[in-house]
């Protein structure tokens, strides 16, 4: 993944209140540890799926 | 450590490079500035060397035959054909493999697999963060819960365009890869302006 572009994603982030640094951290130590294209992709869907989750369960509570 | 001349310098090829990139890229033209940087090096390079045999002191000669007198100035013009054919030949081949191509298609000329894939990459961790703004949203009760509903839905749908578009990568369609991917990062990043104006309305 780009670092360019998840800083630019990190610039928009901030602004909507995100700590969002974390993700930038993890997928760079992945890749300093040398992580194939496959894990990183795999972790960042994981995260996706993860707060797409927690979204759902939060609106589902009554 | 012997100095050498500036121009033989790839970071002074680089920063020039760099900068004409930069304004290349106002117009919408990207170029390969790892690619133009080694080329101009070596077209310097080649500059240098033939500078260089025109103030030699010492002839050259291959297997005992001499091609270059050992007098520098016009003497060498007869070696001069030469050299600059080689590095003509090898400026051109290099510039040959040079790309300068159109910023929109900047990602996908070395390695549109991987390119898409990081596009794929990028649109996760940019979902991400909407999801969870959203989340914060709902729970500080800065959104209602309807409001919360309706960007459910909204990155939902992008997250489906996302998945559809790892399926079209693993089958290798390239292009419906990529308009999926295109589809679900205008659904994303309408919410997230929505949402920083929201954040900065609170502000």
């Amino acid at each position: 993944m780009g670092t360019a572009a998840i800083l630019l994603d990190v610039m928009q982030l901030v602004q909507a209140g995100l700590e969002f640094e974390a993700i930038v951290r993890k997928v760079q130590s992945m890749e300093a540890t040398g992580a194939t294209a496959e894990q990183v992709a795999s972790y960042l869907k994981g995260l996706r799926e993860a707060a797409k989750k927690a979204l759902a369960d939060e609106l589902a509570k009554a | 450590m012997e100095p050498k001349p500036i121009f033989l310098s790839v970071t002074f090829w680089g920063v020039v490079v760099a900068l004409v990139a930069g304004a290349l890229k106002k117009y919408g033209w990207t170029i390969d500035e790892a690619g133009l940087t080694n080329d101009l090096v070596s077209l310097a390079g080649a500059i240098a060397a033939l500078y260089g045999r025109w103030r030699a002191s010492q002839p050259v000669h291959v297997a005992g035959i001499v091609i270059a007198p050992k007098q520098g100035g016009f003497v060498q013009l007869a070696f001069l054909p030469w050299l600059m054919v080689v590095a003509f030949v090898v400026a051109l081949y290099g510039c040959g493999q040079m790309t300068i191509h159109p910023a929109s298609q900047e990602n996908v000329v070395k390695d549109p697999v991987k390119a898409t894939q990081n596009l794929i990459d990028e649109a996760n961790a940019g979902l991400t963060a909407a999801y969870t703004t959203v989340l914060n949203g709902v729970v500080s009760g800065a959104m209602t819960r309807a409001e919360g509903k309706n960007y459910q839905l909204q990155l939902d749908r992008a997250s489906g365009y996302i998945d559809d578009a790892a399926v079209f990568l693993d089958s290798g369609d390239i292009t419906n890869a990529q308009g999926q991917i295109k589809l679900a990062n205008s659904i994303v990043a309408i919410v997230q302006s929505k949402l920083i104006a929201m954040k900065q309305k609170e502000q």
